[in-house]
């Protein structure tokens, strides 16, 4: 083809494409609004009357990469919702819960979150999983004035996070990791040995739980041996493996993530590292533990605020009502039941103050006491911080389903968090 | 022309909510305009552009997280990320593309590029913020001394984002309209009989992979202050990923294409991911398939072979 | 202090799973110029074969038989559906091959679910070898790597159909002239690339865990094994890129931090691919 031929066609195409070319784009994008805007949720009554139902908005991650812990997160939620509906609702108004799929993606978060509460004109937000998304969906949130209940273990919050955490519209339902490492150092250090081997997936929750477990040990009379922080997604843990091994720990301390630390388990298991290291963990809760399978998880000691196995009448009517709802399969995990938490207090503080505009559940909620599945729950004032038991459980051998799957050796019913590194007051002590 | 006004009137009568959501496509559109110059007039895939999109999102991060300066943030970064991710698309395009590396092989490298930015941006939390991310605030249109408006209003960012995506297309367009262009579609007709004719090919796919950098860079950099938040998934695999499914469904072989595509499969995402969210990946990877097999220049191309007697490239 | 035992074996253990994991993509790329971005999706699907046939009671041993032949039936689809039409148009044939990877992921997660799945370790202690207690799986794995290299040998040297499909690689229209059914050999050789992922698949397992995004992690690696040791030795190729990648990684991982160690591993891959773009055992 000639170079004269080339350009010939090109303007001829180009200028063809130029006549319909901003109309396409036009009808195209129209149309694309037209879709976009009749999308999902409810165009229901917003506010207003006594039958007008208090809307939700749930950002559960139901695919990607922390699909595992997804379907609890949302269950939780939904049956807290349910159990208020039957019990005359929320001054006499129905919850109608929206969830939608984070997908994992933040830049999903960000749209899901600007979709609930500007089309859906939820009242309140529960959810998002990992600190990335709630860091997300807060700019949102913060914006249109909206509460969010995040009920994942963190790693706690620090005002350069701003509006991710240290904000008064947020609530945090989850444990810290002072709430959830801290209360079992004494016991672990002084049974197990004092020399640590810590290793996490490279990124903040991992090295600030690392800081905070290092200087707790370190006061004990501790020392932290090893520290090493793996990129998330490796699958081959030869080198880490190999250095603990040819370390002289005691106890092998566990942040890694997601699937990784399932090969980390399972690599671990396969060199006999079970037979001389304690293998103790604050991140592998009753899915990953499922994920690792009897023979590579057991022995493994974890601490949460909640586990599926845990003995109180409130927990075993929870757990059974999720059956109920679920499947016999069906398990309840820490952000599960965080989340039903949040329901449930959700509830308590609107009717309590009788409405649900976001001052009244700020102030409904500030300092509110409750009893959780897991045990008594207050709701800190100054930095909106769920003050939670704590539990040390450990890995039942060949265990087959989740009630058999932990042994609860120890519990305290209430541990205060570390006060957070905010800038105060946050919250109605304006 | 009719087009363009339906575009500018949308504001006045979609919510803050769709306007928000129209913003959020243009950039995608500018995005994929980025992958549509070099890959459909190029004939160079590149499997991240992600990793450009990212180091715009962050630059313009970075650029608040300077604050207090003198001068509008925003500003700044719009001028810097351009440079950098084009120069970053340069460098990378002078060191593969003067090796005469394989197409596929490019593929290959562009993609591990994503996934390294990404782990990058997780482990130096110091730098990148880690995987918890960095928060951004909405950008001010301002004039020193004059005015300066915070772009909270989305119907503003609406007309910001679209001029970004217009603009970009312009730039596009003349750049294809132009000698340079007719070379580039050259090289990918032909790329041997081209370099014979005492072209340096390398070259051209240099600057044309440097242009897609930098309109990739501005994309990000908006989108960084539109969605107020970046974190190392805007840089990462899957989203560069996305990208070329967004214009290989539009029509890569058209510019028009890169974008309509990019703005349908977003809006379409949209929608159905509320309504039947894992089936929709599956449809999106049939359609991907379908695509490429039989449909080489995508939905906008189709409508107009379908349409247009003329216009055959 | 490093332990020169922990070292090598490391680097043993790395390499023989990368080869392992890569060949099936090498001979793909290697002897079809496809590239075939559905392999860390065919890697999953064995993965889950085995976990399928573990936790119906039946060994692993079983699972790396059957494994191998569903993913070959996946490949079998894949490559008469679509591949079939491609094969001159490379960049269509990845993006094809991309499409499949997505909706393989989607259809494993219709059936199997989202969450994680286990596959049991056959062995549960290691074994003492000079002074370090190495895993007895891993000592597997390195013979199967081994043993599959054998096999791909003797198949492409020996066999009938290996002299076909090197007679079709060296110039398919002499070969076509000469009565050997190109089209055939092709579709031969994917599912036989197809096979080897699954069998990776079902090989890892037991060390990984199974989840929708297993195969992932491998696929970007092996792509850097087949790209650094180029298409012209499979064998020769395979092995060189698998240990050049598997062991600076693992190399560097005793020395520094894993992601370092990482994204040297890819800029090092990159600068080779730079020096040698055809790759260490250059084509023809």
């Amino acid at each position: 083809m000639s170079r004269q031929r080339v350009s010939e066609l090109n303007e001829e195409s180009t200028k063809s494409v130029s006549r319909r070319n901003y109309l396409q784009i036009g009808v195209a994008t129209a149309g694309a609004f037209g879709l976009a805007g009749c999308s999902g949720g409810s165009s229901g009554v917003s506010g207003g009357g006594s039958d007008s139902p208090v809307k939700v908005g749930v950002l559960s991650p139901l695919s990607g990469a922390w699909t595992v812990y997804g379907r609890a997160h949302k269950r939780g939620f939904e049956l807290a919702a349910q159990e208020i509906n039957a019990n005359d609702g929320i001054n006499g108004r129905n919850i109608e819960v929206t969830v939608e799929d984070t997908k994992t993606d933040p830049k999903t978060v960000t749209e899901k979150t600007q979709k609930v509460i500007r089309q859906d004109n939820v009242d309140i937000i529960a959810g998002t999983f990992s600190s990335a998304s709630r860091n997300a969906a807060a700019p949102v949130a913060t914006q249109e004035d909206t509460p969010l209940l995040y009920p994942t273990f963190y790693e706690g919050q620090d005002q350069e996070n701003f509006p991710g955490t240290c904000n008064d519209l947020s609530f945090m339902f989850g444990p810290v990791p002072s709430q959830q490492a801290g209360p079992w150092m004494e016991r672990m250090t002084s049974e197990h040995g004092n020399k640590f081997y810590m290793i996490g997936s490279d990124y903040v929750w991992p090295q600030v739980t690392n800081r905070r477990v290092k200087s707790s040990l370190e006061s004990l009379g501790g020392e932290v041996v090893g520290e090493e922080y793996i990129p998330l997604g490796t699958s081959d843990f030869g080198s880490p493996l190999s250095r603990i091994s040819n370390s002289d720990a005691d106890i092998v301390f566990g942040t890694l993530t997601g699937t990784d630390t399932i090969a980390f388990a399972k690599q671990f298991y396969n060199r006999g590292l079970q037979n001389e290291y304690t293998y103790w963990t604050v991140d592998d809760e009753e899915f990953a533990t499922d994920g690792k399978g009897p023979q590579a998880s057991e022995g493994t000691y974890v601490s949460f605020d909640y586990f599926h196995t845990i003995e109180n009448e409130m927990n075993s009517t929870f757990v059974q009502k999720v059956k109920d709802k679920y499947g016999s399969d069906a398990g309840m995990n820490t952000v599960g039941a965080a989340m039903y938490n949040a329901g449930k207090m959700f509830a308590k503080a609107a009717n309590r103050i009788g409405g649900v505009a976001t001052d009244d559940v700020i102030e409904g909620l500030e300092g509110l006491s409750h009893t959780g599945p897991q045990g008594p729950v207050k709701m800190r004032k100054k930095d909106h911080q769920l003050v939670l038991p704590s539990y040390l459980v450990r890995v039942n051998e060949g265990w087959s389903n989740f009630e058999n799957m932990f042994e609860i050796l120890d519990s305290k019913e209430s541990v205060t968090p570390q006060m957070s590194n905010c800038d105060f007051p946050i919250g109605t002590g304006q | 022309m009719v087009g363009t006004i339906i575009l500018f009137l949308l504001p006045l009568v979609a919510s803050p909510y769709l306007s928000f959501l129209a913003a959020q496509y243009y950039l995608f559109g500018l995005l994929g305009i980025s992958l549509g110059i070099m890959w459909g007039y190029g004939g160079i895939l590149s499997f991240g552009q992600a990793a450009f999109f990212g180091l715009g999102a962050y630059i313009m991060a970075w650029s608040f997280g300077l604050s207090p300066l003198p001068i509008n943030p925003a500003y700044i970064a719009l001028m810097i990320a351009p440079l950098a991710t084009g120069l970053t698309a340069g460098l990378l395009g002078l060191v593969l593309f003067y090796s005469d590396v394989k197409d596929v092989y490019f593929v290959i490298i562009t993609l591990a590029l994503s996934v390294i930015l990404e782990q990058l941006a997780v482990s130096a939390s110091d730098i990148f913020g880690g995987f918890n991310g960095i928060y951004v605030p909405r950008m001010a249109l301002s004039i020193p001394g004059l005015f300066s408006i915070k772009l909270i209003n989305d119907r503003l960012f609406y007309y910001v984002a679209l001029l970004a995506m217009l603009g970009g297309y312009v730039v596009c367009y003349r750049v294809v309209n132009s000698p340079f262009g007719e070379r580039l579609i050259a090289i990918r007709e032909n790329e041997r009989r081209t370099k014979s004719l005492g072209y340096d090919t390398a070259w051209y796919k240099t600057q044309a992979f440097a242009l897609s950098g930098s309109l990739a860079g501005i994309a990000g950099a908006l989108y960084a202050t539109l969605s107020q938040f970046v974190s190392p998934p805007l840089t990462g695999f899957v989203l560069s990923t996305e990208v070329v499914i967004w214009v290989a469904v539009g029509g890569r072989t058209l510019l028009l294409g890169a974008a309509v595509g990019s703005i349908l499969v977003n809006a379409a995402s949209t929608v159905l991911s509320s309504v039947i969210a894992s089936q929709y990946i599956m449809i999106l990877g049939i359609l991907f398939i379908i695509v490429v097999v039989a449909f080489r220049r995508g939905i906008v191309g189709y409508i107009i072979d379908r349409y247009d007697i003329k216009g055959k490239l | 202090m490093l332990d020169i035992v922990a070292v090598i074996s490391q680097i043993i253990f790395a390499t023989s799973v990368l080869i392992i994991a890569a060949l099936g993509l090498g001979i793909t790329f290697g002897m079809m110029g496809v590239i075939n971005l559905a392999h860390g999706a065919l890697i999953t699907v064995g993965a889950y074969t085995a976990f399928a046939i573990t936790n119906a009671g039946l060994s692993l041993w079983v699972a790396f038989i059957i494994a191998p032949v569903v993913v070959a039936l996946v490949g079998l689809i894949m490559e008469i559906s679509v591949i079939s039409r491609l094969y001159d148009r490379p960049l269509d044939t990845l993006l094809a091959t991309w499409g499949f990877a997505l909706v393989i992921q989607e259809v494993i997660k219709v059936i199997f679910g989202t969450s994680a799945r286990s596959v049991p370790n056959p062995y549960s202690d290691p074994v003492v070898v000079l002074g370090s207690s190495l895993p007895k799986y891993r000592l597997f794995l390195t013979g199967l790597s081994i043993g599959v290299i054998l096999v791909t040998y003797i198949g492409f040297q020996y066999t009938s159909f290996g002299l076909r499909s090197r007679a079709v690689i060296q110039d398919d229209q002499m070969a076509n002239m000469l009565g050997t059914n190109v089209n055939r050999v092709y579709r031969a050789t994917f599912m036989i690339g197809a096979a080897l992922a699954g069998l990776a698949g079902a090989a890892v397992a037991p060390i990984v865990g199974v989840d929708p995004r297993t195969g992932i992690g491998y696929l970007v690696q092996s792509f850097f094994v087949v790209i650094v040791g180029g298409t012209g030795q499979l064998l020769a190729g395979t092995l060189s890129g698998s240990g050049l990648i598997g062991g600076s990684a693992a190399l560097l991982s005793f020395e520094s931090s894993q992601t370092f160690a990482q994204t040297i591993v890819f800029v090092f891959a990159i600068i080779v691919i730079r020096l040698r773009p055809q790759g260490i055992f250059r084509g023809q």
